[in-house]
């Protein structure tokens, strides 16, 4: 009996042990599971919208046999959660480059500085923060483009982003217009646009786009739909080559910059009139400048601590010489002075006679003057004959809202406008097929990213990070969900820009060896 | 009868409490504007300064009470995003609704109407059969499906109509109203009016469709419940011409649940008007709620729902004072 006893209780401890074993085993090895944030409505770069997550998640269930909960929110919420609540561990998020400068993607993403800010993955390489601020900056060129190509090699081995893609930017015009150019800034400028009409007739060129503007005054806007037609109606002190980022005159006939990059002095144009006839000069740049620095600067200027930021002050030297002195040096600076938001030199008289309702009554300098402005409908812009660089090729430029993406394609192949933008992936086709239509597209700059929280369970561990970067087939994705309107990117910056890296190597596709890195991490892994 | 419109209109005021009171609580749920205002490079504090300036760090009630004490004063407040005032951002833009939604009343009484009769004297003929699937199908399909079939077979295959739009831009109209079809035929410009007609059609068809049906099926199951009374068999007995006796004895009668019907349907519109004028790029008050919620304007979204439903409101109480017209044996009291 007693005996019987004892060999029971040895058998009961016998199983417990190893049952502890089993719970122990169970306990160490669990699937990856991840809390997936994600946004509902198409982005400029995402224009799949919510089904590039569904796809995410289907990979990474399939080749990670990870659980992956995606918490959809609309735009607006979504960016609270991610960018001030800090909600998630992996999240899709994308940026649309303001000026064309490396500095624009990747100071603002990856320098340490801008945790809690864009930077709301929490990352922090010392190493990519020197180069960034060393960029910054640097004046020479191609001294910025080593430092930016350095600091890209770091960041794709980091991996705290999964480079998913770039969206093209896309344009349709009909074939009778001619001299339409594709910015990689998004910019529109109308100038050299021209367009074949019967003899006698008038050049009305209508430009059909998604949205109305908000307001025409550069100091408060920071939309494209504003700044398409602002581009038109102001000039910049400087501007960009065609179709590119690099730099030339406009309202600046030239400049020096001093050594320690600090002092911009600037030489204006002579001759020049604003559209209500009052003289261009240092009185207008310093007032057009002025009202958007240090303490003038109010709290409806989107733009205004992005471009002028850095800005001591900017004073008058003559009347047709300007200096602006820098707090600290920035070398994006003069790409910032060439943009549509901000700083676009606008008239003086103007905007002390209109007041708070200068943004329906602008005045510029540039190409086009505006005429009147229906809401909802229509901009009417007409050519201005004394133009400073030559008067425009058509006489008249209307901005004709059409909210529908479809009946915009629509309109273009009825011929009742000219150009139009914001075109459906799913009217790529009909328009590209159309004998009467010119369809231009390029690479947009922009992109498309997931992103981890470093500083966190489970993506603070590299491996995990490796492991979901190499279970994401991105060419698959771009394939089915944007079917030749974007390309798969390689790092953060978009092809073309300053510092883009053509042989910059990703973690690829590699769902063997992805489950092998996530295995090493600890987790459950399918067979 | 006045006394009648006298309480109507004082029962007005807790209607409208309770819209604005509604809105005004469902703005406290959507996302924070100040994040779409400052754009992609806002920071928390940034935005924490915009939210004070605007006031959207106030309790809610003092904010609702602020609000309730300008729209008293007339003043709406202005435009997050246009920083316009919102009375001037929906006053430009209400007449181009009214003129859509009058020209699609009018389509659907018409045809409603007048399918509706014709069903009902033709009872199970072919004729009744196709206007009662005809009505089936306008009640059925979505405005905005259907708005671009419409833009794809009259103006992309067949050129008929235009596209979109309000009026034919490049030809360079000038309109002091937004009544751009009513201001034309006043000052007698009529290469505007018949652009603004032309325009008109498509939207004004797809706005129709569902009413159209609507108003067929009631006229028609009126008119067979009237025709089986007895004074209009005494009517025909009598030898009163048919005609007259559909037209003269049978329709005013029919017509009572009809009004009703499409007075109800004006309401209806306004708010179909959303989708048409998004499909047609109609520069109305629909057009201008869309870009509103978008951009969680909240002044201008409060000021197109106060909008719309103080017009729905007066508009019931418009269709009670014609039913009595029509009907002496309805008394108010």
């Amino acid at each position: 009996m007693e005996f019987q006893k004892r060999v029971a209780a040895i058998i009961l401890l016998v199983a417990m042990v190893v049952g502890a074993f089993a719970l122990a085993g169970c306990t160490q090895k669990q699937p990856l599971t991840i809390d997936f944030y994600t946004y509902t409505n198409p982005r400029p770069y995402n224009p799949a919208g919510d089904k590039l997550a569904e796809a995410i998640q289907q990979q990474l269930q399939q080749n990670l046999g990870a659980v992956v909960n995606i918490h959809q929110f609309g735009w607006t919420e979504y960016k609270d959660e991610i960018l001030s609540k800090g909600n998630g561990q992996m999240y899709l998020f994308g940026w649309i480059g303001d000026n064309g400068d490396p500095d624009n993607f990747l100071y603002v993403h990856f320098h340490s500085s801008q945790i809690g800010a864009l930077n709301a993955m929490g990352y922090k390489n010392p190493q990519v923060d020197d180069l960034l601020t060393q960029a910054q900056k640097e004046s020479d060129p191609q001294k910025r483009d080593q430092l930016y190509k350095q600091a890209d090699q770091l960041i794709v081995q980091d991996a705290p982003w999964v480079f998913i893609s770039h969206a093209n930017d896309m344009v349709a015009t009909r074939k009778n217009v001619t001299g339409f150019v594709l910015y990689p800034t998004g910019s529109i400028f109308l100038h050299n646009v021209d367009k074949e009409v019967p003899a006698g007739q008038q050049k009305v060129l209508v430009y059909a786009r998604g949205a109305d503007s908000l307001s025409l005054d550069p100091a408060l806007i920071d939309d494209g739909e504003s700044a398409k037609v602002i581009e038109n109606i102001y000039d910049t002190l400087v501007t960009f080559e065609p179709g590119t980022t690099k730099i030339k005159p406009a309202l600046a006939t030239d400049w020096q910059i001093s050594d320690d990059g600090l002092v911009y002095t600037f030489h204006l144009r002579k001759g020049v009139k604003f559209h209500d006839g009052t003289p261009f000069n240092a009185d207008a740049v310093v007032a057009s400048i002025g009202r958007q620095v240090g303490q003038n600067a109010t709290a409806d200027m989107p733009y205004a601590s992005f471009t002028f930021g850095d800005v001591d002050k900017v004073e008058k030297v003559d009347d047709y010489t300007v200096k602006i002195t820098l707090k600290e040096p920035n070398a994006p600076f003069l790409l910032n002075l060439a943009m549509g938001p901000a700083a676009p030199i606008v008239s003086p008289t103007a905007l002390k006679k209109y007041g708070a309702d200068f943004g329906r009554h602008p005045v510029g300098t540039g190409p086009f003057i505006f005429e009147k402005w229906d809401p909802d409908q229509q901009i009417v812009l007409k050519a201005n004959p004394n133009y400073w660089d030559g008067k425009p090729k058509v006489d008249e430029v209307i901005f004709k809202v059409t909210k529908d993406n479809t009946v915009r394609a629509q309109e273009l192949l009825a011929g009742s406008v000219d150009i139009i933008d914001g075109i459906d992936p799913a009217d790529v086709d009909s328009l590209k097929n159309s004998p009467d239509i010119n369809f231009l597209s390029g690479p947009g700059m922009n992109i498309n990213y997931l992103a981890f929280r470093v500083d966190r369970p489970p993506f603070d561990n590299p491996k995990v990070r490796q492991a979901v970067s190499m279970a994401i087939d991105r060419q698959a994705i771009v394939d089915s969900l944007y079917k030749g309107i974007a390309v798969v990117a390689n790092g953060p910056l978009p092809p073309g820009m300053l510092g883009y890296d053509p042989n910059l190597k990703p973690y690829e596709y590699n769902p063997a060896e992805a489950k092998k890195l996530l295995a090493e991490a600890g987790y459950k892994v399918p067979k | 009868m006045v006394s009648y419109i006298i309480r109507r209109l004082l029962m007005l005021v807790p209607v409208l409490l309770g819209v604005t009171l509604a809105v005004f609580l469902v703005m406290q749920v959507i996302p924070d504007p100040t994040g779409i205002i400052l754009g992609q490079h806002a920071t928390p504090a940034q935005m924490a300064a915009l939210r004070h300036e605007l006031g959207l760090d106030r309790p809610v009630w003092v904010q609702y009470g602020d609000f309730l004490w300008k729209a008293l004063h007339g003043d709406l407040g202005r435009s997050y995003l246009t920083r316009a005032p919102v009375t001037y951002e929906i006053g430009r833009r209400f007449p181009h609704t009214i003129e859509l939604t009058l020209a699609a009343i009018l389509i659907a009484s018409v045809v409603g109407i007048l399918a509706g009769i014709v069903s009902a004297i033709r009872q199970y003929t072919v004729i009744d059969h196709l206007a009662m699937v005809g009505a089936l199908l306008g009640v059925s399909m979505p405005i905005f499906w259907l708005g671009l079939m419409l833009i794809e077979l009259f103006a992309v295959y067949l050129h008929w109509l235009p596209v979109d739009g309000r009026i034919t831009l490049e030809a360079g109209y000038h309109f002091r109203t937004g009544f751009y079809i009513i201001e034309a035929a006043v000052t007698h410009n009529w290469p505007a009016f018949r652009d603004a007609v032309r325009h008109i059609i498509l939207p004004a068809t797809a706005l129709a469709a569902y009413s159209t049906g609507l108003i067929a099926r009631m006229t028609r199951s009126s008119m067979l419940e009237v025709v089986r009374q007895d004074y209009i068999r005494t009517a025909r007995a009598k030898g009163v011409p048919e005609r007259r006796v559909i037209f003269r004895h049978a329709l005013k009668n029919a017509m009572i649940p009809v009004v009703t019907v499409v007075g109800l349907q004006f309401g209806y519109l306004l708010g179909g008007a959303v989708l048409t004028e998004t499909v047609f790029s109609w520069p109305g008050i629909g057009s201008l709620a869309v870009s509103a919620v978008q951009n969680s304007d909240i002044p201008l979204i409060q000021g197109t729902v106060l909008l719309v439903a103080t017009v729905f409101v007066v508009v019931n109480l418009v269709v009670d004072i014609v039913y009595a017209f029509l009907d002496p044996r309805i008394r108010y009291s």
